[in-house]
């Protein structure tokens, strides 16, 4: 007869190690993102590949391809990469390279220099520099997520907060986001320097924004709502003072502030080095009239509203055929990404007009520093040009969106909108089509 | 003394007919899924025809020109619903059937052509009334299924199936000129006239289902399984024990509405008759369709072409891809695993039907499958896959509880919907999708 000793001699208790474990906030982070992540990039991945196989690349783009170095491994793996390295993947894949040297009209200087520089280190890892660009943004773009939801939960609740990881994850240029761009790199930051602000560790908050401002022309923009939320906040790490008056700042400056300091730091070293290796210390800023960019006070504005009604106008009242049989080479080109651009003006706008009524001041400072600067830019030729890709990044839209929607039980819809539009976006922009 | 004050006026209400709270629910759910999946349908398929240019050759598709507008733009703006078979309905629709019998238009069945005869008397222009039928049928049909889902799984998994079926990667299908959304209305429309007992109606409306396209008639086979094993809400069924086989609601005279099914194939087969002299005409002629009969050779078909795509896809020398657009081999390896792919979902969705929802629903996706997989095409098996399987809509209201558990609606609809987009554009384009 076995005892009831015998019982529980029998009964070893498994041998649990408790190693380190993530919060059950994180782990709750983790697993959204992580969902959200792999998702929307499978089918990234799936309407890029068939963008290539059903709609032919773009005829004449052969040249944008500097060095073959987007297309460098066997027409299968070209075809694997290409929802993700095209058009300035090229000049970042350059840079990773043979960093700035050999650029005479310091055409280089308009790219910064934190995403080609990881690029280079993970390349003698992986052993490709474009693998290694994908990973990167990858990478970068759960942990942007991650960020993301602890920040929307703060704000709004983790029920908006999952609605907004879906939306960033699902918008038409999300795309960006896995490609050998600076996107996904850039939202972790920003994400993170506004989270690490929200909870009081400014030292964070700074290394974070000089980050930023080290990984593209706008990064410095994350200054803005740095300071605003060290001003007013709301802030995690001590209560704000009674308000007397509305613009008054509700928290007095302290020696912590001086951590932000490292995000215009950020740029001056690029400037610097720029001043060395260009003798121009302000070509990031001098080469933009290469790009064709010019200043003019909201010029994407005006001139985005009137290439979208004069385009609009050709179409109406056009007397030829309005397709063509050449992808990517017909007059109407231009007429539906001129659509296309100005109706992301107007999610722009509205969207900040939302983000200025339901989120902190730091929020709708950040958007609309980051708009005015970007619309105050405008490409001659098509003065919205890449608002697409800048404006994916600015995160507090989709908190404002996710709120909207979820107030209404309109998410599933809203993600369904934006879902079709990446699709379409995702294969233009992998058979070379210029989208943003 | 009392007087009425003279001030106070009792406003004068005139009762009309109105929806009951449920229908306006079901209307207002099926209108905003209607709007917003066809706003984004014709944005994908204009930017579609933009921006990746119409298919070469693309204009012998329409020789007979039923598919072009007044102006180019008119044309840019009925590119995501007048494309392949379109042609073929408006043809019919403006000089009928041919008498010759055999031609490739006897394949289509007359219910839909018809309509749109009819309603070009009123608005003048076939295009048009099509595109708006297919709209009307879809908004019907939605509030219905709205309706129909409600009643087996609850509201909030009702809304669902709307989402997941307006954002379904074929659904473009739905606003075209197709007899897509109409046969969705009927078969939505008799399934869920049997379940709520009303037998005439049901019967009506699989009758109309069986003159719309070939694979009507499977509609006979759910309402069967209705009306002998329920759920029934007209009445307690009649035996509650005993083996699983056995039906529980006796035999009675109102099976008899279900013969206007099978009389709805009879009458255009009587039709065929008549004029070609050969009632069997519109089966005859699937094999100008490439079209034959192997059981379930869709399946074993789909899944090796899948496969040798892939190989050639993973093995191929040259560029995987084409300078211009459309039209080479690599645009079918894109094909066959898309197609695949639907496969798949539908064959796992069937299992689903068929452990979630009442035996019907089942027995419905299973024999519609069947069919459509046993003939397959000599040219790509599963080809139009995708169109057949959109109108199994027991296969959406699985799906959405299945994810409305799992809370994973929005990612569901977002996956679809970035497939709709791809597929609208490639199809907008004249490109053969389905």
């Amino acid at each position: 007869m076995e005892t009831s000793a015998g019982i529980q001699r029998s009964r070893s208790p498994a041998v649990v190690v408790d190693g380190p474990r993530l919060g059950p906030d994180t782990a709750l982070a983790v697993r959204e993102a992580w969902s959200a992540l792999w998702t929307s990039r499978l089918l990234v991945w799936a309407a890029g590949i068939l963008g290539v196989i059903w709609f032919g690349r773009v005829p004449g783009t052969e040249g944008l391809d500097y060095g073959g170095l987007s297309s460098s491994f066997s027409p299968f793996g070209n075809l694997l990469v290409a929802p993700a390295a095209r058009w300035d993947s090229a000049w970042y894949l350059l840079l990773a390279r043979d960093g700035y040297a050999h650029s005479p009209d310091h055409m280089k200087a308009a790219f910064y220099p934190l995403y080609p520089l990881l690029m280079h280190a993970g390349g003698w890892i992986v052993g490709s520099q474009l693998v290694a660009g994908i990973l990167i943004s990858l990478a970068c773009l759960l942990a942007a997520l991650v960020l993301l939801y602890r920040l929307a939960a703060i704000e709004l609740g983790a029920a908006h907060a999952r609605s907004t990881v879906l939306l960033v994850a699902f918008s038409p240029a999300a795309f960006f986001l896995s490609a050998v761009y600076t996107e996904g790199l850039f939202l972790l930051l920003s994400v993170g320097a506004i989270l690490a602000a929200r909870q009081g560790r400014w030292a964070w908050a700074g290394i974070a924004g000089g980050l930023a401002a080290l990984t593209r022309n706008s990064g410095i923009v994350v200054l803005v709502p740095l300071l605003v939320l060290f001003l007013y906040g709301p802030r995690g790490d001590r209560p704000a003072a009674a308000p007397r008056s509305w613009w008054r700042p509700r928290y007095a400056l302290t020696r912590q502030a001086l951590w932000l300091v490292l995000v215009p730091t950020g740029l001056v070293l690029f400037l610097a080095y720029c001043a060395v290796e260009f003798h121009d210390a302000l070509a990031p800023f001098h080469v933009q009239h290469l790009w064709f960019r010019h200043t003019e006070l909201l010029g994407g504005v005006t001139g985005g509203a009137s290439a979208a009604w004069n385009e609009l106008r050709e179409l109406v009242t056009a007397k030829g055929p309005l397709s063509f049989t050449r992808g990517g080479t017909g007059p109407f080109y231009i007429a539906g990404q001129s659509l296309m651009l100005f109706g992301f003006l107007v999610f722009a706008l509205v969207a900040l007009v939302g983000v200025l009524r339901r989120l902190p001041l730091a929020y709708g400072a950040y958007v609309a520093c980051a708009l005015v600067l970007t619309l105050s830019s405008p490409v001659a030729m098509q003065p919205l040009a890449s608002l697409p890709r800048y404006i994916v990044v600015l995160f507090p839209l989709q908190m404002w969106l996710a709120q909207w929607c979820d107030e209404r039980g309109r998410l599933e819809r809203t993600v369904g909108i934006s879902a079709v539009l990446l699709g379409i976006m995702t294969a233009q922009f992998a058979r070379w089509g210029f989208v943003a | 003394m009392s007087a009425r004050p003279a001030t106070s006026n009792a406003a004068v209400v005139v009762e009309g007919p109105r929806l009951s709270a449920g229908a306006q629910r079901a209307l207002r759910e099926a209108w905003s899924a209607l709007w917003t999946s066809r706003a984004i349908v014709w944005t994908a398929g204009i930017l579609g025809v933009l921006w990746f240019g119409r298919v070469p050759n693309s204009e012998r598709f329409d020789l007979v020109g039923v598919t072009h507008g007044t102006t180019a733009f008119n044309d840019l703006l009925a590119a995501p619903a007048a494309r392949w078979d379109a042609v073929w309905y408006l043809a019919i629709a403006r000089d009928g059937y041919h008498h010759d019998p055999n031609t490739l238009r006897d394949a289509f069945y007359p219910l839909y052509p018809l309509l749109i005869h009819v309603g070009n008397w009123v608005l003048g222009s076939r295009m048009l009334v099509a595109i708006l039928i297919s709209l009307g049928c879809f908004l019907v049909a939605l509030a219905l299924l709205y309706r129909l889902t409600e009643l087996e799984l609850g509201a909030e998994d009702a809304r669902s199936t709307l989402l997941l079926l307006a954002f379904f990667p074929s659904a473009f299908i739905f606003s075209a000129i197709y007899t897509e959304s109409l046969f969705l209305l009927l078969s939505v429309g008799a399934f869920l006239a049997a379940r709520q007992g009303r037998w005439a109606w049901a019967g009506i409306a699989g009758g109309l289902a069986a003159l719309t396209r070939n694979s009507g008639i499977v509609v006979l086979v759910p309402l069967l399984v209705l009306f002998l094993y329920g759920p029934r809400t007209d009445r307690e069924p009649d035996v509650t024990s005993g083996p699983r086989w056995r039906p529980r609601y006796r035999l009675s005279r109102q099976l008899l509405w279900l013969a206007l099914v099978p009389l709805g194939l009879a009458a255009f087969l009587g039709f065929s008759a008549i004029t070609f002299h050969d009632a069997f005409v519109p089966f005859h002629v699937e094999r100008l369709w490439y079209r034959h009969f192997q059981l379930l050779g869709g399946v074993t078909g789909g899944a090796k072409a899948a496969w040798h795509t892939l190989r050639d896809l993973v093995d191929s020398k040259g560029p995987a891809y084409d300078p211009g657009s459309g039209g080479v081999a690599l645009h079918f390896a894109g094909q066959d695993l898309v197609l695949f792919g639907f496969l798949v979902f539908a064959l796992v969705g069937f299992a689903g039907v068929l452990r979630r929802l009442p035996l019907a629903y089942g027995a419905y996706v299973g024999v519609a499958l069947l069919g459509t997989l046993s003939y397959p095409s000599t040219v790509q098996p599963l080809e139009s896959f995708p169109r057949y399987m959109v109108v199994l809509f027991p296969l959406q209201m699985w799906l959405a509880r299945w994810c409305g558990e799992r809370g994973r609606v929005a990612r569901a609809v977002g996956i679809s919907g970035v497939l709709l987009g791809v597929l609208a554009a490639q199809w907008s384009r004249w490109a053969l999708v389905l």
